[in-house]
């Protein structure tokens, strides 16, 4: 039985660094794209909304990824509850899964929130199409 | 083989395994898609089957359990997945929705 402990703390491990590939990634990703807003388009826009929008769509993208990491390292979580024997350990689990918790929910609302930002006006306002 | 001890273990590593293997399907499906919010679906799904698995062992693990100690510490660990457990669904939901990531 302890050799099923064991393993489930590897797997929490290996889960845990497909989390932080994802987040490396994420950020390498970010990096690439902010770069490339600062080489001039072809197409120029003299209010900037367009660049502004896609300055947004970088932030947003790396926060679905992030949000996306949070929920691998949630799913880690989930499986070091298997193997949590002190009152130590089990008192810095709840910490480190309520902190993820609450970080995960206000990424998403942050998220829902610039979509609602770009999207609301067309769904919910306008009643002529188009 | 009958003692309930090997089959909570059992059962645990069973819900493990549902974890790692959706996280692994949503790695796969990350470099395949690139789409977040299917990636995060398909975590969330794995941990919420996973997690009834292990609320199944826990149910198993009272039981073994005999000390105010061993209770406490039960307690706090069913505690703290079933928030997990409330949120995940609560999540899932929400990706599901007319608001959903993507």
């Amino acid at each position: 039985m302890d050799l099923l402990k064991q393993m489930t703390i590897w797997l929490a491990s290996g889960v845990e660094a497909a989390a932080a590939v994802l987040i490396g990634l994420a950020a390498i990703e970010a990096t690439l794209r902010s770069l490339l807003l600062f080489v001039p388009s072809r197409d120029p826009d003299p209010v900037g909304g367009h660049h502004q929008d896609a300055k947004e769509e970088v932030r947003l993208r790396l926060g679905r990824w992030l949000a996306v990491a949070l929920e691998f390292e949630l799913a880690a979580d989930i499986l070091r509850t298997a193997v949590a024997p002190t009152w130590n350990e089990i008192g810095q689990l709840a910490a480190i899964v309520v902190l993820r918790t609450v970080l995960n929910y206000f990424l998403q609302e942050e998220i829902d929130k610039a979509v609602m930002r770009r999207t609301g006006p067309v769904r919910g306002s306008s009643p002529v199409p188009g | 083989v009958l003692h309930p001890e090997t089959w909570i273990a059992l059962i645990e590593f069973a819900g493990a395994l549902l974890i790692v293997g959706h996280c692994v399907a949503g790695f796969i499906e990350m470099v395949r898609s690139q789409d977040p919010a299917a990636v995060r679906l398909l975590v969330i799904q794995g941990s919420l089957w996973g997690l009834s698995l292990k609320t199944a062992a826990s149910l198993l693990k009272t039981i073994e359990i005999q000390s105010w100690e061993q209770i406490a510490a039960f307690t706090a660990i069913f505690a703290l997945r079933t928030l997990v457990k409330r949120v995940m669904t609560w999540e899932e939901a929400h990706l599901h929705g007319p608001a959903g990531a993507r």
